[in-house]
């Protein structure tokens, strides 16, 4: 262990770390580059420098890039990545009131805390988590993508029956492309591409950053509104920090719920802060201000994505299961230095392994000390005019798709996803229950079908206490929100 | 055998001496390639096929001296990927595909898939890897045994419509038993429900489980093939268990493959430079490195093999029907 930490603090290790939450931070901000992206180019690189600072270097571009894409978030709206969904709708807010400042720090703190407990669990508690996430079988991740989904559904504010029409219809896309019980392609209109289901990043692009894109670009054009917003008066770090203290009990459980959810292979960066923001409202000191600029929920959304990072790493390295695309390029890495990611990599590999466990702390320490100590400069970016960043955002966007898709489908599913956007906002259907089903609904058929031919009778469900308390906390949780609901 | 060693020996001292100078394979055509050439993975990246490609793609770029670019194109089980390069991929020589037979004709077959295999040209044959079932610890006809008294209660973890699900048929079949078969999406999600309980055998490629042979987690029961396994000659073979299967069909023998109509040169000239590079000691190292036996053919042998699979697969397929 004492080497590790020598091994993890030499001055190139450091700067590994620094290289990459710096470059991660970039992909993260803009929307269309993603810290997958980010991995992936810089894979080549890893082949020169050794083990242990190259898997330090890829795992800050990956937390950099979860926490980058709150950057954009907060100052444009604009997510830069699909972790930061809530950042955006809360952060923004903070920031038309002339916080930005205090916003961006504030998730600054919440990230790296986020990142830090999530460190702590890598390094302490990975063959206990991994064994954790080894038992939840399909008749648990079916019982918890519906919690999730009926947590967001009954906890929004927005009127009850939109909320769940918008699951619902998120679900809906999510059954386009193979069906899980015979493997054959199901609802593709005809276009083969369709087969692999409709993609996630165009979608969460087209959901999220293109509407935002066009309402800057038509301020833009009909100089309506002065400026995007006032970057407003440094934040003393004191009060932000006095802030952070006070809001303690939030911190533990968005890191719990990230660290939780993370651990869970198939449960990525993307819908971890949707479940985790509804579920704080209920815990929330003014949950009136939740989805208008709450403190809280910005700093649980940020909180709980970071963690997700760490947790995701844990099966990964443990069980050798990626959750997620970043953390399946990441296997790509190890491979190259020969690292079998598995049982056997903590016994093969000790000292890269708290080499790198160590440099997940510094990793998380440097993603702080850059977004609180560089955060004045990311004001610039308010400098540039209007018409210029929502073009840029736009190229980026769709040369993001396009290089994601390796073609031009992923930019057609870009639009569509866009004027399916915009049209539910017409119609006055909430995003975020759509954006959820749509990313949960492909897991939650396939344990489905899973865990419906595998269970030969009703009993053995009921014999899995896990599954069963999801399925009770659910119900009663519709239960006491649809009654009081009804009441008001 | 011996000169071959020699010049492929030579050739890595070659590579290692003076890598700027590296011009080691067959010399190209006129004016080709004058831009990067893409490999073209239908499986996503970090998976078996996509180690395979890359590994050539880097091995390539050492001995011919231009780039190559490893693309996944996946989704659908390899229905997206195989689709684009019968349909839509250039046959200009800048898009070469890995591909793994089976998954492509069950394409066809099952998933109605707009392409049959003349679209393809396969240049180079990479190898053959069997599918194994695993277990964790029983064998296999003590769990056909335990079918046989219970029917249902042996959980099989199959892809649906693929070569693990013909299989498991095929065993339920000729033993006359019955199988509860469970569908998933990959072969990563069937270790996990092995090791959890959910299910209680399942079809894999051996690479898919190989740490937790070590760890005594999980074992390989049996092959389905009815040669031995190279990388691990003792795993019992499924027609030692008086099963009938075929002769290395059940698996996936992957290829290097074009799209059909690149001109003649240029076919030639890559099929050269596939078959020179996957001869190279250097290639041998690095898939041996990852568990993985090469067995390069030329192109007329390739052809052979592609044919005789592709007819085998579909003689069962159909049967399967």
């Amino acid at each position: 262990m004492e080497e590790a930490v020598y091994l993890a603090f030499q001055p190139l290790t450091v700067l590994a770390a620094a290289a990459g939450v710096c470059l991660g931070i970039v992909f993260g901000a803009i929307p269309g580059l993603s810290g997958t992206l980010g991995i992936a180019l810089l894979l080549p690189v890893t082949f020169l420098i050794p083990a242990d600072q190259s898997l330090i270097m890829l795992a800050g571009v990956y937390a950099g890039a979860v926490y980058g894409g709150s950057i954009s978030a907060i100052l444009l709206n604009i997510p830069g990545t699909s972790a930061a969904v809530i950042t955006a709708m809360e952060g923004h807010v903070l920031a038309r009131n002339g916080a930005a400042p205090r916003a961006l720090a504030l998730a600054t703190c919440a990230s790296g805390i986020g990142g830090l407990v999530s460190a702590l669990g890598l390094l302490w508690f990975s063959p206990l988590l991994a064994d954790l996430a080894l038992r939840f079988g399909p008749a648990e991740y079916v019982m918890l993508i519906l919690f999730s989904l009926a947590v967001v559904s009954m906890m929004l504010p927005t009127p009850l029956f939109g909320n769940l029409a918008g699951a619902a219809m998120g679900l809906g896309i999510a059954t386009i492309g193979l069906d899980p019980f015979d493997g054959t392609p199901r609802f593709t209109f005809g276009r083969y591409e369709l087969a692999a289901g409709v993609p996630l990043l165009p979608v969460l692009i087209g959901f999220f950053a293109m509407p935002q894109v066009l309402v800057i670009a038509y301020e833009s054009i009909t100089r309506a509104g002065r400026s995007l917003v006032e970057f407003g008066r440094e934040s003393g770090l004191k009060g932000v920090l006095g802030t952070v203290v006070s809001y303690l009990p939030t911190f533990g459980r968005a890191s719990s719920i990230g660290l939780a959810l993370g651990i869970l292979p198939a449960l990525g960066p993307e819908s971890t802060p949707i479940t985790t923001h509804a579920l704080e409202r209920r815990f929330a000191r003014d949950p009136e201000t939740f989805g208008k600029g709450s403190e809280q929920g910005l700093m649980a959304a940020e909180c709980s994505n970071n963690a997700n990072v760490g947790g995701s790493l844990i099966p990964l390295l443990a069980l050798g299961i990626p959750g997620s695309a970043a953390a399946a390029v990441f296997v790509g890495a190890l491979e190259i230095h020969g690292l079998r990611p598995g049982p056997l990599l903590f016994v093969e590999n000790p000292t890269v392994m708290s080499t790198f466990f160590v440099g997940f702390f510094i990793v998380n320490i440097v993603m702080m000390l850059v977004g609180l100590f560089a955060a004045r400069y990311f004001a610039l970016v308010l400098k540039i005019p209007r018409g210029i960043i929502a073009t840029f955002v736009a190229v980026f966007a769709i040369f993001g798709a396009y290089a994601a898709g390796n073609g031009m489908f992923y930019v057609y599913v870009l639009i569509g996803a866009t004027v399916l956007a915009l049209a539910l906002r017409v119609i006055d259907i909430p995003i975020l229950p759509v954006t959820l089903g749509f990313i949960l609904g492909g897991l939650f058929e396939q344990q489905l079908a899973i865990m419906l031919t595998s269970m030969r009778s009703a009993d053995e469900f009921f014999g899995r206490p896990i599954a069963l308390g999801f399925l009770l906390l659910t119900i009663a949780m519709v239960a006491y929100v649809g009654w009081r609901r009804r009441w008001r | 055998m011996f000169k071959k060693l020699l010049m492929s020996t030579g050739l890595l001292a070659a590579v290692v001496a003076a890598p700027a100078l590296a011009q080691d394979g067959p010399e190209p055509p006129e004016g080709y390639p004058t831009r990067p050439i893409e490999l073209v993975v239908v499986y996503p990246a970090g998976g078996g096929m996509d180690t395979n490609a890359r590994t050539i793609a880097r091995v390539a770029e050492e001995m011919l001296d231009h780039e190559f670019r490893v693309a996944n194109r996946e989704g659908g089980g390899g229905l997206v990927g195989h689709t684009f390069l019968a349909r839509e991929a250039d046959a200009d020589g800048y898009t070469i595909g890995v591909l793994a037979m089976g998954n492509l004709l069950t394409d066809m077959i099952v998933k109605g898939g707009e392409f049959t295999p003349e679209d393809f040209d396969p240049i180079t044959f990479i190898n053959f890897d069997p599918v194994v079932l695993i277990t964790r610890g029983e064998t296999l006809p003590e769990l056909i045994e335990q079918a046989r008294q219970d029917p249902g209660s042996v959980r099989v973890g199959i892809t649906p419509n693929s070569a693990t699900a013909i299989i498991a048929d095929i065993i339920q079949e000729q033993e006359d038993v019955e199988f509860t078969m469970v569908p998933f999406q990959g072969g990563g999600p069937r270790i996990t429900a092995l090791l959890n309980g959910t299910i209680d055998m399942s079809t894999a490629y051996y690479a898919e489980g190989d740490q937790y042979y070590e760890t005594g987690d999980l074992a390989p029961v049996a092959v389905a093939n009815t040669v031995p396994y190279p990388v691990d000659p003792d795993i019992p073979l499924i027609s030692d268990m008086g099963i009938d299967i075929p002769t290395n069909a059940l698996g996936a023998a992957r290829f290097v493959a074009l799209p059909d109509g690149v001109p003649d040169d240029i076919r030639n000239y890559l099929a050269e430079a596939m078959l020179a590079v996957l001869e190279s000691e250097m290639a041998a190292e690095m898939f041996a490195e990852q568990g993985l036996v090469l067995s390069p053919a030329d192109p007329e042998q390739t052809a052979e093999i592609f044919e005789a699979t592709a007819e085998t697969l579909q003689q069962y397929m159909e049967e399967a029907q």
